[in-house]
Formats: structure tokens, sequence, C-alpha cells
């Protein structure tokens, strides 16, 4: 298996709105990839159309090597998915839940389930419907590892919940990520930068990047450049450097593809003024402002 | 199957409140049929189909299938092991119970089941099957229960219109060819409804043939599809050949002074034409229904006037005491037609060509026996006091009734099913079909017997009569 997941040119449009507009996504096996974008980017729909919930109108989306269109019993045995919005049989107890789901699961594993049960200490008698969201998430989630997936994809799964539901959430897929490749979605960043080893951004249904973190945080750095007096910007300017600014006798970039001798060599071949140059590492969040306002920019 | 009866038990453990009453509800008209009891026999049939239709949607929409959100989708659920396990559910809540009750309430009246083994399995099984897979086909498509209940709402709306603005007209005792024609139209759809959802969840397709089959089956009355469905009838293979059999224009006779017959009459904006005929080669044993009429009058000057197949006119006897559509014996007869006043006013004194077709249904296979006991083809019969010295019978025949059947005290003769349905096989739900009449007894004791008559034949026979001036046949109407 060379990739868990792998779309290529994926489509989808609901009316004559385009949600997903060529989706190329490989996410690599035993990952946990984080697919991040804002409100109505598309992540949700992908997650469908991978989870043949939704049929693209283009492209082709492949899960565990299989066509996504053609995912069977077999497959869906090997996924787990939990999704903020995931209708549960509220009739049903949660202890009757998990006994009713480990007939489909032949990998169903008993003392697992009761171990994340006591974790997530799941009130058995108690019915689906009346239990909190959180609880309901919870539920599901053990639901989704008792039979150890080969892939778990989790659609806005801390939405709506405290901070403390969400680390006993984390702390409960977490440990158990060792041979499952976690697919992740989530509209805000700080949720799974902790965990997540790659990071994909999307925009408007597009990729705009895929990464893995280390990488990522590696070629994004905050370069200063200090002059003596107030400095002229060069007509020449580096693709990779984004967002400058000036202000009396400092330019201030982003450089995107940071290497330390080449960017060096670079500012003082441009700002051969330039008396001292400060590299600054930029915190997760700030790259993503930053991508996305190039993205934006680049629309 | 280890799915599907893991899908069945499940469903049953958060079902059993809806199936308990489904359940009742068929102990309850098992009681009725076995008992005669008939006064909330409609109700209860209503209530019954209502109850079934609220479990059988409840069963679907366990795993609803219209929706982006259900937990189940991204299971290892096979879809058609949920279907088998849906149908499951269907035959052995709705359709097993009442073929059990329909069983035991044969054996309560003396009826072996086992005589009766394909109309028990065509009214219990078939019959709540295709309740159950119409059901189960309109809950497919609707994102809840409450959502299913709106568009049964609609659906009967759409059909009560139907039904409304087409008029009250039946096929009479051809009916069983539409209600079978609207049968298969609804099982086809039902069937091609689940497969498009439950093989690949087709909701806007299968809606599609969800609304297709509505404006069938609404646009079903408006249909006048009698004489097709004559001809199908024509084509079953009966025991008795009326080839024989001819009618033929009396000129020598006289038209009649009046309507004897009150169906045969004309309204008000029609002229009555009786013409004399004689009927020769009614085979031994039997005798003739006139079903239906069309007519077509051509007179000089390119003048002509046709009509459709109509029940307000045909063959009639000529004793006006007798069942008025039945010619038991050769002899003459008169063939009633109605016709359009202003078409009659322009050639009522032409010379004019006439033809007619009659739809005709030959009865024999007669038995009889009193009423007292069991009578032929199983009928169960009881006889009750009516207003002013009146006898009231009432008789129930299982699964299926004759074609004609009187009621005879001495003399007396009273027609107690003057249209049973031609139907080779029960088109209803209904265990027993009932008929009955009341007639002033005299006042000594009678011995009444229950005669009963099957249909052998059905055919249609043509006249032409050339040259005929219309006005020396009308007719007054019954309320000149």
């Amino acid at each position: 298996m060379n990739c868990a997941i792998r779309t290529n040119g994926l489509k989808k449009k609901f009316g004559r709105t385009p949600v997903l507009d060529g989706l190329d996504l490989e996410v690599p096996p035993g990952s946990i990839y984080g697919l991040v974008g804002t409100n109505g980017a598309g992540k949700t729909t992908t997650i469908k159309i991978l989870m043949n919930i939704y049929a693209p109108n283009g492209g082709r989306s492949e899960v565990l090597d299989v066509d996504s269109r053609r995912l069977s019993p077999a497959e869906f045995a090997q996924i787990g998915y939990v999704s903020e919005n995931q209708e549960m049989p509220g009739w049903m107890p949660a202890g009757y839940f998990l006994d009713y789901l480990s007939h489909f699961y032949p990998t169903w594993d008993r003392a697992l389930a009761g171990e994340l049960v006591r974790q997530f200490q799941l009130p058995l008698d108690r019915k689906l419907r009346h239990l909190s969201h959180g609880m309901r998430m919870k539920a599901a989630l053990a639901s989704s590892l008792a039979y150890r997936p080969k892939l778990l994809v989790l659609d806005e799964p801390f939405s709506g919940l405290d901070a403390l539901v969400r680390d006993e959430l984390i702390e409960g897929f977490l440990p158990r990520a060792e041979n499952t490749t976690i697919f992740i979605s989530s509209h805000d960043l700080t949720e799974i930068e902790s965990f997540a080893s790659h990071i994909g951004y999307l925009d408007r249904g597009r990729l705009q990047f895929s990464e893995d973190l280390e990488t990522l945080s590696g070629r994004f750095r905050e370069i200063v450049v200090t002059f003596a007096a107030a400095p002229q910007l060069p007509r020449e300017w580096p693709a990779g450097w984004v967002q400058p600014e000036t202000a009396a006798s400092v330019v201030r970039f982003i450089e995107t593809r940071f290497d330390e001798q080449r960017t060096a060599a670079d500012v003082r071949r441009l700002f051969p003024e330039s008396r001292e140059m400060a590299v600054n590492a930029m915190p997760l969040r700030s790259i993503f402002v930053t991508l996305a306002k190039a993205s934006r920019a680049a629309a | 199957m280890r799915d599907a009866l893991h899908f069945f038990r499940k469903d049953v453990r958060h079902l059993w409140p809806g199936i308990l009453p489904v359940l009742a509800v068929t102990a309850l008209e098992g009681w009725m049929n076995a008992t005669f009891a008939t006064a909330i026999q409609l109700p209860m049939a209503w209530l019954w189909i209502l109850s079934c239709a609220y479990l059988g949607a409840s069963a679907i929409q366990e795993e609803r299938l219209p929706g982006h959100e259900q937990y189940w989708l991204t299971r290892p659920i096979a879809r058609w092991r949920l279907l088998l396990a849906k149908v499951l559910f269907l035959v052995v809540f709705l359709a097993l119970p009442q073929l059990v009750a329909q069983a035991l309430a044969l054996l309560v009246n003396g009826i072996s089941p086992l005589r009766h083994v394909g109309g028990l399995l065509c009214t219990g099984l078939l019959f709540s099957m295709a309740i159950g897979l119409a059901v189960a086909a309109l809950a497919s498509v609707t994102e809840s229960l409450l959502r299913f209940l709106y568009a049964l709402l609609a659906l009967a709306g759409i059909e009560i219109l139907g039904v409304v603005l087409a008029g009250p007209g039946t096929w009479g005792s051809l009916e069983w060819i539409r209600e079978s024609a609207i049968a298969a139209v609804v099982l086809a759809a039902a069937v091609t409804v689940l497969i498009l959802q439950y093989a690949r969840r087709q909701t806007t397709w299968a809606r599609g043939v969800v609304a297709v089959a509505i404006a069938l089956v609404a646009g079903a009355p408006f249909a006048d599809l009698w004489s097709a469905a004559f001809t199908i009838q024509s084509t079953f293979r009966y025991r008795v050949n009326p080839s024989g059999l001819r009618i033929a224009f009396d000129s020598m006779a006289h038209g009649p002074k009046s309507y004897s017959i009150g169906a045969y009459s004309p309204r008000l904006r029609e002229e009555g034409i009786a013409i004399p005929i004689v009927v020769t080669g009614i085979p031994s044993g039997a005798a003739v229904i006139s079903e239906r009429i069309a007519a077509a009058i051509d007179a000089p000057g390119g003048q002509s006037w046709r009509s459709p197949w109509t029940e307000t006119g045909g063959l009639a006897g000529m004793n006006p005491l007798e069942d008025e559509r039945v010619i038991r014996a050769d002899g003459p007869v008169w063939q009633y037609l109605n016709v359009d006043p202003a078409f009659y006013r322009a050639v009522k004194d032409t010379p004019a060509d006439l033809h007619t077709s009659v739809a005709l249904t030959l009865i024999g296979a007669a038995q009889s026996a009193p009423l007292a006991g069991p009578g032929p083809l199983g009928g169960r019969c009881t006889v009750q006091p009516g207003p002013r010295d009146s006898l009231i019978v009432i008789c129930a025949w299982p699964l299926g009734s004759p074609a004609r059947a009187y009621i005879h005290a001495k003399s007396l003769e009273s027609l107690l099913r003057p249209s049973g349905s031609y139907s080779p096989y029960p088109t209803d739900g209904s265990l027993w079909h009932r008929a009955a009449t009341a007639f002033s007894a005299p006042p000594e004791p009678l011995e009444l017997t229950l005669e009963t008559w099957q249909a052998v034949a059905h055919f249609e026979r043509h006249l032409d009569i050339p040259a005929i001036r219309l006005r020396d046949y009308v007719v007054r109407r019954v309320t000149e």
C-alpha cells in the first residue's frame, strides 16, 4: 500500500456550486494526516467522497488501494469513521451499540472494547440519545477503534467539545495509531498541530499544500533585514519571499523555501546595503496564516 | 443470512411496541372473519393497513437510505443483506400472521385451509407483501418517519382526487383486471425502488420511479380500457365453447313501449332504442349475461354516431320479473341502446345502418344447496328477519365468489350476487366475499336454497342491421 488515501483531480459540485475543484491528495500509510481549512473549504465533502457517501462529479479517489466508489463491507471492516454530525441509533444503549456492531467486524477485540469503555467512562446502560455530545463522540470512537482499523477517518471530531473531552478523545486514539493511518479534518489548526505528522491545507476545493510537519516548519522563516537608512525594495523579488513589509530601516518578509546558506546569499545579493539579517522560526499558526493569505492573493 | 438475522433481532428489539398492535389487529380481524362479525370490518381493515404501513416504514427507517449522516453507511454492512432482513421482517410480522389468521378463520368454519392454499397465499401472503413492499419502497425514499406519513397522506389525497375526478365507474366483474394491473405497477415500482435504493442508494431516480407509479395509479380510473380488459378476459380458457351462440335481428317484431330495466334507462339527454332480436344456441345448462354494448349508426348524408362500450344498454330478457341481464334460454330478447338525442332527431325517420357489438358472458356449472348447510363453493349463509316481514339473506364465500348467485324460495327468486368477480384468483385481502339480498317472504315456512353460477366463457357478438328506422324502436324512459 503506497497511500492510505489518494485522490486525483477530485471534483464535486452541489448544484452549480463547485466545492472540490480538482483535489489531489496523498496520505502516507501510518501517518496522522490533518486536513485543515476554513469552514466550507471542502473538508467534509472530501471525506464523504472518500467514504463513498457522496459520488464525485469527476476525478478519482482511492482508500486502502480501492476505488472509493467500490468500497465494500470488506474494506469498511478496516476503516473507522467518526463524524461530528453522525446520526447514531439513539434508542440503543451504549453497551448494546458496541455489542451490535461487534458482529460485523471479524477483528473486533472485546478486550480492547472493554478498555476503551473504561478509558472513556462510557455508561453502557445509557441510551445513546441520552448521552452528551462528548460522550456520543466517545462511543462512536470506541466503536471505531475496537476492531483495530487500518484507517481511522475523523471528520471534525472535536467540534463543540470542551478541551478536557478533546484531550480524552485524543488520548483514546493516539496510543492506538501505531498501526493505523489517521485522517483527521479540522477547521482549527491548534486542535491537531500537537499530534499530526502531516498537514494538508484545503482552500476553496483545492489543496494548497500538503507536507509533513517537520518539513513545513523547517522551510518557513520570518526574515528581518536591517538597514542604515530607509531601504528600497529591489526590482527582482524571489517567488518564495512573501508578505514583504517595510518600516523605517527594516524590511520584513517570510521565506517559504528557507535554506540557511541560500537565503543568506540571496539577501546579501538583493540587499547589498543591509547591515544585519535576523532569521526567526515561525509557529505553525503563523505559517498557516501566511499560506492562506498567499493563496487568497494568488486567487 | 447470519447478518440478516442479526438485523432482524435488532429490529424486533426496537420495534416491538409497533409489532404488538399489528399482531393484535390481525388477531382481531381473524376473529371477525371467523365469526362473521362485520360491524367494524372496514375500519379494522384500514387499521390493519395503517398499522402495517407504520410498522413496515419503521423497519425500513431503522437504516434510513436517503441522507449522508447515518452511522451504518460506513460500517461493513451489505445493503442486500439489510434488504433481506427487512423483507424477512415484513413476512414474519405482516404476511404470516395474516395468513395464519385467515387459515384459522376457515378452520373454525369447518373449511379446510388446504383446499384453499392458492387463495390463502394470494390474500394472506401476496396481498400483505404487496402492501409491505409498497410501504417499504415509499419509506426507502423518505428521510424520516414523519415525511413518510406526509408522503402517504399526499399519495392518498392524489388517489382520492383521481377517483373523484374520474367518477365512480368500475369495470364490474372485470375490475380484477384493473386491480391486477395496478398491483403489478405498484409491485414493479416497489421492487425497482428497493433495488435502486439498496443496490446503489439512487434516491433521486427511485423517487422518479415512485412519481411515475403514482401517476399511473392515479390515472387508472381515467383509462377507458374496458374493451381491452374484456379481450383479456376472453382469452381465458373455459369449459364451454360459445361459438354456436348467435344473435339475429327479428324484423317481424315491434319495439317495446317502455323500459323494463332501470339500469338500461337512458339519461335525460339520451334517446332509448330497443331492437328486437333472437338469441339461439345457448348451450344446455348455461345462461348468458349481457355485460356492455357498443353501437354505431351510419345515416345517409354522411351522418354517423358512435358510442363507447357502455353498461347502460345491452341484451335484456322479456320477463321483467327475472334477473334482467341474464338470458336463460333461446328466444326473443331486447337489445337496448341509448343514442345522442340530437343525432336521433336528425335521423329518426331516415333508414340508417345500425352496427352493434355486445360483450357477453356465458355462465354455467350451476349448483344449488339448501341454505342451512354449507353452500356451493364453500359459501356460508345466514337468514335474518328484515323490516315488514321480509327476510335478509347474507352469504359469504371464502377467497372468491360465484359469477351469479340466487336465493330461491319455492317459485320466488332473488338475485343475491349480481356482479361476482371473474377473477381466477383473489385480488384483495378479504377472506370472505359477501353478498346480501332481501325479499318479502310469504307467511308459511320456506325452504331456502342457494344457487350459484360460474362464468364459463366470455365473447362478443356483432349485429349489423341495414336500413332501420330508429323512430320505430324508440322507447320511453322509466320515469316518463
